[in-house]
């Protein structure tokens, strides 16, 4: 570690389970970042910020006004541009340490496989249930780490699924809800700070994991509630004849339904 | 009667901006509101979606103009505070 | 009389609230107490008496899957959440 690093990195660096052998593993890691909105800008700053070496962030769509009321990494000016190179460019501003690959490609089951292979972990902050269902697919076949986050208006999720050792997505759930209990309008409301919590967590497991560190949100389901403030960890478990990470792999897309953000082209 | 023209917005930004319009007028003392969308899905959307407000709101009435434009007619009450 | 969480999607039966109460020895019996109120309920949650494959149920933070299912005893206090898969991000 270089003089510039072991200060930019101090106050992490002094806390009694992190040190030159933690901070060197995560210099190391390459995370990939699926979505860069409101669950993948808190997440992959503070993974920038931590040191994390090496960050793809997979994202297809372009900046728009309305997510700047949580997507902190856009600024008003950058209206249309690819999410994921205003992104990186930001990212690597914020720690000219690391590298920060922006990747404009759609998530989908054919090319999850292909596109998320030779991960350290990936950060899930995509925004419907079709590539939810790819990225947990692909990272159990892969045997990528994968840390899960998901927020509707004032409740947020998060899960840390470690392959061949916890319940993945889809050992939780199965499938997807049917097209008619997708959100209405209303339920693609969201505050930032609630989002931010979520990414936060998110990125948190996923340092202390990269960094070889106990974490707390294996086999649980991370429950957070904004408006009650009140934290629920619930106990999940695998399931053997889980399709994706079962005795089986048993390929599943999922049709991409109506959702918080795709309720722009849907409705 | 109030007019909002949304042709050209697409969902959520038309239920926003219905919303922020009928509250200031619920504010106001209430009156009719008369929506127009170009974006068919808002039909069904916007009118769940007041309901969901709590707020009294009534859908009079849903008239279509062409195939896909449509006005939506709105009672909005007056608010209490 | 039991705690009764609601995900964010299912808010609709409690009338916006986080969080209802009902009462009931099992979990069905909590589940149909809240039917009984809010009509429509049970047939978002549970398909041809089996907990709907995008629904978990959390009896004290453990899944009820892996408990006696809608059978599991309740008791005064006790916490139950039902949650629905959500995608925002």
């Amino acid at each position: 570690m270089n003089l510039n690093e072991i200060k930019r990195y101090s106050r992490q660096l002094i806390l009694p389970d992190f040190g030159t052998k933690q901070q060197l593993r995560l210099k190391q890691a390459k995370v990939a970042v699926t979505g860069a909105g409101g669950l993948g800008c808190p997440a992959s700053t503070y993974l920038a910020l931590a040191g994390v070496g090496e960050i793809h962030l997979f994202d297809f769509d372009r900046v728009e006004l309305s997510n700047l009321n949580r997507q902190f990494l856009y600024t008003p000016g950058l209206e249309g541009r690819l999410k994921a190179e205003a992104a990186a460019e930001r990212l690597m501003e914020i720690n000219p340490e690391i590298r920060v690959e922006a990747v404009c490609e759609k998530i989908t089951y054919d090319n999850a496989f292909e596109l998320l292979k030779g991960y350290s972990a990936i950060v899930d902050g995509t925004d419907n249930f079709a590539v939810r269902y790819a990225v947990n697919d692909a990272a159990a076949v892969l045997k990528v780490p994968l840390f899960h986050g998901a927020a509707l208006m004032y409740e947020g999720r998060a899960m840390s699924i470690i392959p061949g050792e916890t319940a993945c997505f889809r050992c939780v759930f199965p499938e997807p809800p049917p097209a008619g209990m997708v959100p209405t309008c209303r339920e693609a409301g969201i505050l930032g700070s609630v989002v931010g919590m979520v990414g936060a967590i998110q990125a948190t497991e996923a340092i202390r994991y990269l960094a070889g560190l106990e974490i707390g949100l294996k086999n649980s389901l991370l429950i957070i509630n904004a408006e009650t403030m009140s934290f629920d960890k619930v106990k999940v478990q695998r399931r053997a004849d889980c399709t994706a990470c079962g005795e089986r792999f048993v390929p599943k897309p999922v049709e991409e339904v109506c959702t918080v953000e795709s309720v722009q082209e849907d409705g | 009667m109030e007019t909002l023209d949304l042709r050209g917005e697409k969902c959520p930004d038309t239920f926003v901006y219905t919303k922020i319009k009928a509250e200031e007028m619920g504010y106001a003392g209430g009156g009719e509101l008369k929506v127009i969308v170009d974006y068919p899905p808002a039909v069904e959307s916007i009118p769940r979606s007041l309901e969901e407000e709590g707020k009294g709101y009534r859908v009079r009435e849903i008239k279509k103009l062409d195939e896909r434009t449509y006005e939506i007619y709105i009672e909005v009450p007056k608010f209490e505070e | 009389m039991v705690t009764v969480r609601l995900a964010t999607p299912l808010r609709k039966f409690s009338d916006g609230k986080p969080e209802i109460t009902a009462s009931g020895r099992t979990v069905r019996e909590v589940l149909e107490n809240i039917e009984k109120e809010k009509p429509g309920f049970l047939e978002k949650v549970i398909e041809n008496g089996e907990i709907r494959q995008f629904i978990n149920i959390f009896h004290n933070n453990e899944d009820v899957r892996f408990k006696k299912g809608l059978d599991t005893e309740v008791q005064e206090d006790d916490v139950i959440s039902i949650l629905p898969a959500v995608s925002g991000g």
